[in-house]
């Protein structure tokens, strides 16, 4: 009897070492697609420059220029754009000047390119509208994104800063958000809204900023 | 009788007595009411004589002007105005040369006054009106006096036949004018309360009304908030609502905003909004054309020509209505510039859609682009006026009341 419940046991242990070998093939499986599915989506990707010579508290005032649009949604640079002014301006860091001195400065100066400026433009656009800084951007992604059978929202924006008074660099950076994630992928799901990532890549802009 | 009988008797004679005063009650209440009601439209033994220009056409031209316009003289004399007839109003325009009538100057305001005896102005906008599909309207009001070119009233309604469709959508509304009906009935409710005041002492004290505060998930997404904005003044900041430029689809949604920024701000004891017939005269005036928005040079105009303390201005970029069954969205920016001080003292980033916050069987859900912005409006308007010193608290701290 004893032997017999040996051999039964004996057998009943192979079956659940085979099952566990099962699971845990499949479980490494999915790890695999989690993890290859993860470095597929997006994670902020960090460019950034500060130059080593500015004093980046003396910053008291700036402009935000019209960004550029590279994406396919024919309003992204400006909605992208309003919500860098106000996250700026409600870091209480710097004072961001209206859209509409920014606008008087364009057209006293004839700009065709509000987004791309030279150095003698930067100084004299600062001047006219009394600015310390000049911030230009341009929005390379603004929508959905789709990969297999997900879709996801996705922004991505980059940004320059040029000093008032020589024009020059002083700090860029680029990030974005959004995208395709690793739970969607597996469980599904349509991402977060539009607005939610666009306000995420601009604090990631900002953090960057001010570190 | 016995024990019993008499408890039930009692009982009975109780419940009736109090039924009894309760009605009365409430018959009291109605008389009061009415009273206050026919009170305040009411100086003296007169009913307020009331103008009512021919309504404001905002919705790309699909809207029926003259059964809205019908619609409120009728409903406007119910209540007790004395409606002028619809034929001086338009002999006025046209003696005048008057085109515009979303809004009226001060000048023209006097010469109502002068030359037909009316002590005040009703201004109608229809944001919109869709005949089919299900049907949807939206109308944006107010009441200017001829005497201060104060705004007496000011209220806005959005219907849609979807709103609230029923159990099977048996209370879905299919006729635009049984729609129309009900929107001007709401609209005009606050007045039919006794809700207007009358313009004695408005020009030391503009007349303020109860607001919502807006609902939570239509706050602005982002916003900025100086300190200057909460300072206490001597007076109320008189506040002017630009034109807003407009990359929506729909070309008239721009003033549609600006308007629904005006009708709630209006009636707020810590601004004092001013006529937006005179900002556009005044805009006009001066050959001011925003470029992105108002530049410091115009608003330093804005300052000598009109008082103004607060500039609004914005830029809408989104205004989707998709029709019937679909989810509306509606995005805008929002900034505040102190004309005094040259400076932005509020910006705001606004984005909703129609169904947010909506968890079960679409309750909150809202229908149109309209109604959708007007409660995005109103949350935003009470982020700006939330910390400042109202004028109410003012009388109050001051001793005035």
């Amino acid at each position: 009897m004893g032997f017999l419940i040996e051999e039964f046991m004996g057998e009943r242990k192979n079956d659940f070492v085979g099952w566990a070998a099962r699971v845990a093939a499949v479980i490494l499986a999915l790890a695999g697609i989690v993890c290859d599915a993860g470095c597929s989506s997006r994670r902020g990707v960090d460019v950034t420059y500060h130059d080593p010579n500015m004093d980046f508290s003396l910053i008291q005032t700036a402009a935000v220029m019209p960004f550029d649009n590279l994406s396919s949604n024919q309003n992204a640079n400006e909605a992208v754009r309003d919500v860098f002014m106000t996250m700026l301006q409600a870091t209480g860091a710097v004072y961001v000047l209206p859209p509409g001195e920014v606008g008087r400065g364009i057209s006293r100066l004839s700009l065709n390119a509000p987004s791309q400026l030279s150095s003698e433009e930067t100084v004299q656009f600062a001047a006219i509208v009394g600015t310390d800084v000049v911030i230009t951007g341009t929005v390379s992604e603004y929508g959905q994104l789709r990969s297999g059978g997900s879709s996801a929202n996705v922004v991505s924006v980059s940004v320059k800063m040029l000093e008032a008074q020589t024009g020059r660099v002083v700090w860029s950076a680029s990030s974005s958000a959004g995208g395709v994630s690793a739970s969607d992928r597996v469980f599904g799901g349509g991402g977060r809204p539009m607005d939610d990532v666009t306000r995420a890549a601009v604090e990631k802009l900002l953090n960057r900023l001010f570190q | 009788m016995c024990g019993r009988q008499r408890l039930k008797t009692g009982l009975v004679g109780l419940l009736a007595a109090a039924a009894a005063m309760s009605l009365s009650l409430r018959a009291e209440d109605a008389a009061v009411a009415d009273e206050r009601a026919s009170g305040a439209l009411q100086r003296g033994s007169q009913a307020t004589r009331l103008a009512v220009l021919p309504a404001l056409d905002l919705a790309n031209g699909k809207a029926d002007t003259l059964v809205v316009d019908a619609l409120l003289e009728r409903r406007l004399g119910g209540i007790g105005f004395d409606v002028l007839a619809a034929d001086e109003v338009l002999a006025f325009l046209r003696r005048h040369r008057m085109r515009y009538t979303g809004g009226m100057t001060h000048a023209r305001l006097s010469e109502m006054r002068a030359e037909l005896s009316v002590e005040a102005v009703f201004v109608v906008s229809i944001d919109s009106f869709e005949v089919e599909g299900p049907p949807r309207v939206a109308l944006n009001a107010r009441i200017v006096s001829t005497e201060s070119g104060n705004i007496l009233w000011a209220g806005e309604v959005a219907a849609a036949g979807e709103e609230h469709p029923g159990v099977l959508g048996l209370r879905t509304v299919d006729d635009v004018e049984a729609l129309l009906e009900g929107a001007v009935e709401r609209l005009l409710a606050p007045l039919r309360k006794g809700g207007l005041i009358t313009d004695a002492g408005a020009v030391e004290r503009e007349p303020v009304w109860k607001h919502r505060p807006g609902r939570k998930g239509h706050r602005p997404k982002k916003v900025f908030r100086a300190p200057e904005l909460d300072e206490f003044r001597e007076r109320p900041p008189r506040v002017a609502v630009l034109p807003m430029e407009n990359n929506s689809n729909n070309a008239d949604a721009g003033g549609i905003l600006a308007g629904l920024f005006a009708t709630h701000l209006a009636g707020r004891g810590e601004v004092t909004i001013i006529e937006p017939g005179e900002v556009r005269r005044t805009l006009l005036r001066g050959r001011v054309i925003q470029q992105q928005g108002l530049s410091l040079p115009q608003a330093d105009f804005l300052r000598e020509m009109a008082d103004v303390d607060l500039a609004v201005s914005g830029r809408l970029m989104e205004f989707q209505d998709f029709g019937a069954g679909t989810v509306p969205r509606v995005v805008f920016s929002v900034w505040i510039i102190d004309v005094r001080r040259r400076s932005v003292v509020w910006s705001g980033y606004s984005a909703n859609l129609g169904d947010d916050g909506v968890v079960f069987f679409r309750h909150g859900h809202v229908a149109t682009a309209r109604a959708l912005a007007s409660s995005m409006v109103e949350a935003a308007v009470t982020s700006i006026v939330n910390g400042m010193p109202s004028l109410a608290k003012v009388g109050r701290d001051s001793g005035t009341r």
